[in-house]
């Protein structure tokens, strides 16, 4: 069982991700942009922080930034559905700017869970 | 041309004069005789000048011709060349090489040759007795007592001169001599005059010719400018329709694939608690399948649309062909027969074995669709190939060099040059509407691009289909010794 922050400004995939992995046991928070995701990050305490990259308000990387910048050793994933440019860009960009593991959306629920239980190993 | 050896006949040797109006009549049959030679020679010289051609050769030809028919030991032609001082053309007979030489320095100096080009008058001479400086020739010239020299007339000019000296048959050259020497010059004059019109003709025929042939070669150029501009705007078509998707795929993928997480997520998770057998298994199965496919439409349109990032690395060709052959034959209808052959044991490039082996496996589905239900073969085939010129190619032109070939092709319906022009267009499709997506060749088609590789195609209704892919091996060309 892991504490996970989702923060992903899409509610359909908040809830997916929510409903997978409470019912593998985990204990799920939820956030809608990076902003509020480094609010609660502030207020309790995180195993894994699962980060959307595109995002309104602040988006992903700005996040892992800012998030980086309180905690190196905090476990971050990011994922990504592609944008204008090619979804690699961004997933390579965030794990070079901090993010520990990258999934590609769309993503099954043996990936999502398999980067989940590598990620709070 | 006969040689005149003489100009007394036989008949006047045996003939007894009995009488003086005998001897006058036989005077005048020798001369009558004498007359009808140097005709008929004279007609000869005629012909023979009218066909001579080369100014040089023209000139010996009518010096040599000259001297026979008037009878002279020596003789000697030239003419001026553009500038009607210096002498373009010499011949000589009967004279020393040495006095030969001497008189082409002569000729263009001394004032007996130049006043008769300048004058255009004859200069008849007699009793010279060996003084040959008053004559105006070279001081080494042979001896001579007579001497004739006429000008050769050209049309408005006077391109030149013959001379004779040494009169074989008496000891000057006569009125006759001077009006037949005089006649000859002019055939000379007409027939150098020709010559050179032949010359230029020649020269302006070859320019000509040169200049038909430098306009034969613009206009291939032109034409060939203009298949290559065709060819351009079709690849400039092609690759704004490849941008103009990819720049929407983009913008859309992002939200299609936040969209397919919970229809891909949550019936997965529903499946795992779902009682087997159930209606909901079977509804939420159907689900998963269908977020299954927009996955895969997504993800294919993002590959031809190079907004998904290849995995290059090192890859065996080979093992990708074999694979996909054994792929292919658990798929394909058992109504195509699929024949493979791979003829090296390894093809190593650089590039993303996915996207290779999704090529093959797209031509063979795209192959079995044109040979429909009837059945039918498809062949495919890898080997390598050495490649001296360069080959046409969908996106250009492949330059030499050696490459691995992918073909496959199909004993199909084939396709006209219309629809080939089409077909690597995306969502261009002449499959019935659900059974294509328009993606396949588009998806082809970036692949080998992005691979540096280049496509060619031949097709033709009722005749099948052929691919074939060239993909650079990335070893310079094989050079047999």
């Amino acid at each position: 069982m892991a504490r996970i922050l989702v923060i992903d400004d899409e509610k359909l995939v908040r809830a997916s991700i929510d409903a997978v992995l409470s019912a593998k046991g985990h204990v799920v928070t939820l956030a809608v942009n990076g902003r509020e995701g480094l609010d609660q990050i502030k207020k309790g305490d995180f195993d894994l922080i699962i980060t959307d990259l595109i995002m309104p308000e602040m988006e992903g990387i700005e996040t892992i930034l800012a998030i980086r910048k309180q905690s190196t050793t905090l476990r971050i994933l990011a994922i990504s559905g592609g944008g204008r440019r090619q979804i690699g860009d961004f997933l390579e960009s965030a794990a070079k700017l901090g993010a520990d593991f990258v999934l590609k959306k769309p993503f099954s629920n043996d990936d999502l869970i398999d980067a989940v239980n590598r990620a709070t190993a | 041309m006969p040689a005149i050896m003489s100009n007394k006949p036989a008949t006047r040797l045996n003939a007894a004069p009995q009488n003086r109006l005998t001897e006058e009549f036989l005077a005048s049959v020798d001369d009558l005789g004498a007359t009808v030679l140097r005709l008929n020679a004279t007609i000869e010289l005629g012909i023979d000048l009218t066909r001579e051609r080369e100014p040089n050769l023209l000139v010996e030809t009518f010096c040599r011709g000259a001297q026979d028919i008037i009878g002279a030991k020596y003789a000697a032609c030239g003419m001026t060349g553009r500038d009607g001082h210096e002498i373009a053309y010499l011949h000589t007979c009967g004279l020393p090489a040495d006095t030969a030489d001497l008189l082409r320095d002569a000729a263009s100096q001394r004032s007996l040759f130049r006043w008769m080009t300048e004058s255009g008058s004859a200069d008849r001479r007699r009793a010279i007795g060996g003084d040959i400086r008053r004559v105006g020739l070279p001081e080494n010239h042979p001896w001579i007592d007579s001497f004739l020299g006429v000008p050769i007339h050209g049309s408005g000019d006077t391109p030149g001169w013959l001379y004779l000296a040494e009169k074989l048959t008496g000891d000057r050259f006569t009125d006759e001599d001077e009006r037949l020497a005089s006649t000859l010059a002019w055939q000379a004059g007409v027939a150098y005059q020709n010559a050179h019109l032949h010359e230029e003709n020649a020269r302006h025929r070859i320019t000509l010719e040169g200049q038909a042939q430098t306009l034969a070669t613009q206009i291939s150029e032109r034409e060939r400018a203009e298949q290559t501009g065709a060819q351009l705007q079709r690849q400039l078509l092609l690759a704004q329709k490849t941008e103009a998707l990819g720049t929407l795929a983009g913008g859309v993928a992002h939200d299609i694939n936040n969209c397919l997480v919970p229809i891909t997520s949550l019936t997965a998770l529903m499946l795992e608690t779902a009682q087997a057998g159930s209606r909901d298994q079977t509804c939420l199965e159907l689900i998963k399948e269908a977020g299954d496919r927009i996955g895969d439409l997504v993800g294919r349109i993002l590959v031809f649309s190079r907004r998904e990032a290849a995995v290059n690395a090192p890859i065996d060709l080979a093992a990708i062909f074999r694979e996909s052959v054994n792929l292919l034959r658990a798929t394909l209808p058992a109504t195509v027969d699929l024949r493979s052959q791979v003829a090296i044991d390894h093809a190593i490039i650089e590039g993303d074995a996915g996207q290779l082996q999704q090529i093959l496996l797209n031509l063979c589905v795209n192959a079995a669709d044109a040979i429909g239900d009837a059945g039918g073969v498809i062949e495919i085939s890898l080997d390598g190939i050495d490649l001296e010129q360069g080959l046409d190619a969908v996106d250009g032109r492949i330059a030499p060099g050696r490459y691995y070939r992918l073909r496959a092709a199909d004993s199909g319906c084939g396709m006209d040059q219309a629809t080939i022009a089409r077909i690597f267009e995306p969502f261009y499709t002449t499959k019935e509407p659900g059974k294509g997506t328009g993606l396949g060749l588009a998806m082809v088609h970036t692949i080998v691009v992005s691979h540096s590789g280049h496509l060619r195609v031949e097709s033709r209704p009722g005749a099948g289909t052929a691919f074939e892919i060239y993909l650079p091996t990335g070893e310079p060309p094989a050079r047999e010794c």
